[in-house]
């Protein structure tokens, strides 16, 4: 019993091993890509690189000395390769410097040209957006007057054509009514009408007639005259003898009549 | 919407033009016109001549008018303000007269009238008068003229005389009296009286003198012309033979007369104050008499037989060729000219009785006026409308009157004596 547990905790340790390796493996590969995945921070991260890459030398552990001659010589030159490969370094650095700024410069100059492209680019399209809108406000601002107009041409039209059919059916009615009552008015008056005898023949007088609602004779009044003042006065009083004078109820029917009428007697 | 509104307004104003009612009235008819003449109101114990009465009798036998009774008179309004129209209006009567009599000064009397128009509502005419109390009839009168002149714009005539010869006694001793009266009859005055007979009275054209035809020398006729206000006379005709049936030209100058000199009767012309001799203007073996002077002068209407029976005729007052007027029937006689010279007025028989029948001289239309049994002797108004003649009645012949339009015929008064040859004077 106890040797099959030991077998058992030992295969847990392996694999919990395994595991720990394969977890760390992929947080490096992670962190790996992580810095592929950001791009920007190269540069700085290069440039720290290269900074870290040129640690300060440390110095050089004193060679042994050698023989007087030798020793002078090889320290001679020695110190000539020092001073060398420092003038290199230092030259090297100033490049890389420079070189830093110009890129810097560069960089900058780029951003900037940049940014005044992106803002000119901006503020074109921002003005082409507004031209746009504008336009497209003032097309339908046009196009709403325009259709008001028509609209309102269209009720004017119609409404003309709707004041002419009503005075075309109101003249058609007022015709008719003028053919009955035309009739009837002419037979009051025509039995209404006496005159004394032994008025010359050929005589004609006419009578204007002033008309109030219900045919009432508001006035009659000679407006041509016979010449012969009896036969002036028969025509004058048969209109009054008349009184009323037949007449539409309707006033539109009796507005013609309302308007005054004009009579004209004749004997035969 | 004020552009609609300005076609709405458009279309109304556009409209009385093709909307004005114009209508013919044709037809109608000829009446008297219905007027109502109210008593006139008077103060009492003034006067009890009732003006209302004579201008209403004048009006109606002018054949015009056609008066309300005053029994159906609605109250008697004495001046337009009293008068309530629609009454009047009611009763049928076109015009209406009120007026009013009261004491004057120095015993006059103020009268007042006013002619009315019923339908209008309105005064027509009216006149205030100051006259003495013998004035009154005339000045009824002289209203009759006004309220006829007003209405039928003709002049009436009322205010004129008649002349006439009235027979009095037994048919054994008759006496003639030469009379002129009012127009209506009354007032009869006497102007000559004699035994023998009197005949054809006629007016001179200014109304003051009578020219007539007078028996008094016993045997033969003579043409007296009499001043009628002074009753100045003198013979103007008095050849031998017949001296008949005198008639005053319009200007007053001259006399047509019958006379027989010539071995017949002819119709002559003398001057009206008898001076010269007489000028022979008809020459025919047949009678001619009777001439009555158109009103322009220019012609002479005369009855002659020379046709047979009794015709009348028309010649030419300078001389000429006399031409037949009259063909209706076979007796036409006595021609009277009215004063507008249209109508000629006779004695027509029809029937086998004598009637007074008018003829226009322009259409030659003639129509019968009266109905009597024997109508004669025909004298047109001065104003045209009527007629004078003398009709039969059971005692004799009295004046009548018949009016040239609306056939309204009858005698003047009471019937006092036959009377003939009646000459309505000018006005």
């Amino acid at each position: 019993m106890i040797k099959r547990e030991t077998v058992r905790d030992v295969a847990l340790s392996i694999g919990a091993h395994v595991l720990l390796f394969l977890i760390f493996t992929v947080s490096l590969r992670f962190s790996t890509h992580l810095e592929d995945a950001i791009p920007g921070t190269e540069q700085s991260m290069q440039a720290t690189a290269v900074s870290q890459a040129t640690p300060e030398p440390e110095p050089e552990p004193e060679p042994e000395p050698e023989p007087e001659m030798a020793q002078e010589a090889e320290r001679q030159r020695e110190a000539e390769e020092q001073a060398r490969r420092e003038a290199e370094e230092r030259a090297q650095r100033e490049a890389e410097e420079q070189a830093r700024r110009e890129a810097e410069k560069q960089a900058q100059r780029e951003a900037e040209e940049q940014a005044r492209r992106e803002a000119e680019e901006q503020a074109q399209r921002e003005a082409e957006e507004q031209a746009r809108r504008e336009a497209e406000e003032q097309a339908q601002r046009e196009a709403e007057e325009q259709a008001r107009r028509e609209a309102e041409k269209q009720a004017q039209r119609e409404a003309e054509e709707q004041a002419r059919r009503e005075a075309e059916a109101l003249a058609e009615r007022q015709a008719e009514a003028r053919g009955t009552y035309d009739a009837a008015i002419r037979q009051k008056i025509n039995r209404a009408w006496s005159r004394p005898p032994g008025i010359p023949e050929g005589l004609s007088a006419v009578v204007a007639v002033r008309l109030g609602p219900g045919g009432t004779v508001l006035s009659a009044e000679v407006v041509e005259s016979s010449g012969n003042s009896a036969f002036d006065r028969s025509a004058e009083q048969a209109v009054l003898r008349a009184d009323p004078l037949p007449m539409p109820d309707d006033p539109s029917l009796a507005a013609p009549y309302r308007r005054g009428v004009e009579l004209t007697f004749t004997p035969e | 919407m004020k552009k609609l509104l300005a076609i709405t307004l458009g279309l109304l104003f556009s409209l009385p033009a093709m909307g004005q009612v114009r209508l013919e009235i044709t037809g109608g008819a000829e009446a008297a016109l219905p007027i109502a003449v109210v008593p006139f109101q008077t103060e009492a114990s003034t006067q009890r001549l009732d003006l209302a009465g004579i201008i209403r009798d004048n009006l109606y036998r002018s054949g015009l008018f056609d008066p309300v009774s005053p029994e159906n008179h609605l109250g008697e309004p004495a001046r337009y303000e009293d008068v309530r129209f629609r009454n009047w209006r009611a009763l049928g009567a076109d015009t209406l007269v009120v007026g009013e009599v009261g004491p004057g000064e120095g015993g006059n009397y103020r009268v007042r009238y006013e002619l009315l128009d019923v339908y209008a509502g309105e005064r027509m005419t009216g006149q205030r008068f100051n006259v003495a109390p013998e004035g009154l009839r005339n000045l009824a009168h002289t209203i009759s003229d006004q309220i006829f002149e007003a209405v039928t714009g003709r002049p009436g005539g009322f205010n004129t005389q008649i002349a006439y010869v009235e027979e009095e006694g037994s048919v054994d001793d008759p006496t003639y009296r030469l009379t002129i009266a009012e127009a209506d009859g009354h007032r009869p005055q006497i102007i000559l009286t004699s035994d023998q007979p009197l005949m054809s009275p006629d007016w001179s054209p200014d109304g003051e003198r009578l020219a007539y035809v007078s028996f008094e020398s016993g045997r033969s006729s003579q043409v007296f012309v009499q001043d009628v206000s002074t009753g100045e006379r003198r013979s103007v005709a008095a050849f031998k033979g017949i001296n008949g049936a005198p008639a005053w030209s319009p200007n007053g100058e001259q006399l047509a007369i019958t006379l027989s000199r010539g071995g017949n009767p002819d119709i002559y012309i003398i001057a009206a104050d008898g001076g010269g001799d007489a000028r022979q203007l008809t020459q025919h073996f047949g009678i001619d008499t009777e001439p009555v002077w158109s009103p322009d002068g220019a012609h002479i209407y005369f009855t002659s037989n020379r046709g047979g029976g009794p015709q009348i005729y028309r010649i030419p007052a300078a001389g000429g060729e006399a031409e037949r007027i009259t063909f209706e029937g076979k007796y036409n006689a006595s021609p009277s000219v009215s004063a507008n010279g249209r109508l000629l007025a006779f004695t027509h028989r029809q029937d086998g009785h004598f009637r007074i029948a008018v003829q226009d001289l322009e259409d030659d239309f003639m129509r019968v006026l009266t109905n009597g049994q024997l109508d004669e002797s025909p004298s047109f108004s001065a104003g045209g409308s009527m007629i004078a003649y003398t009709r039969s009645v059971d005692e004799g012949t009295e004046l009548a009157t018949v009016s040239v339009f609306g056939r309204v015929q009858g005698g003047l008064t009471e019937f006092n004596n036959p009377v003939r040859e009646p000459d309505w004077g000018p006005m």
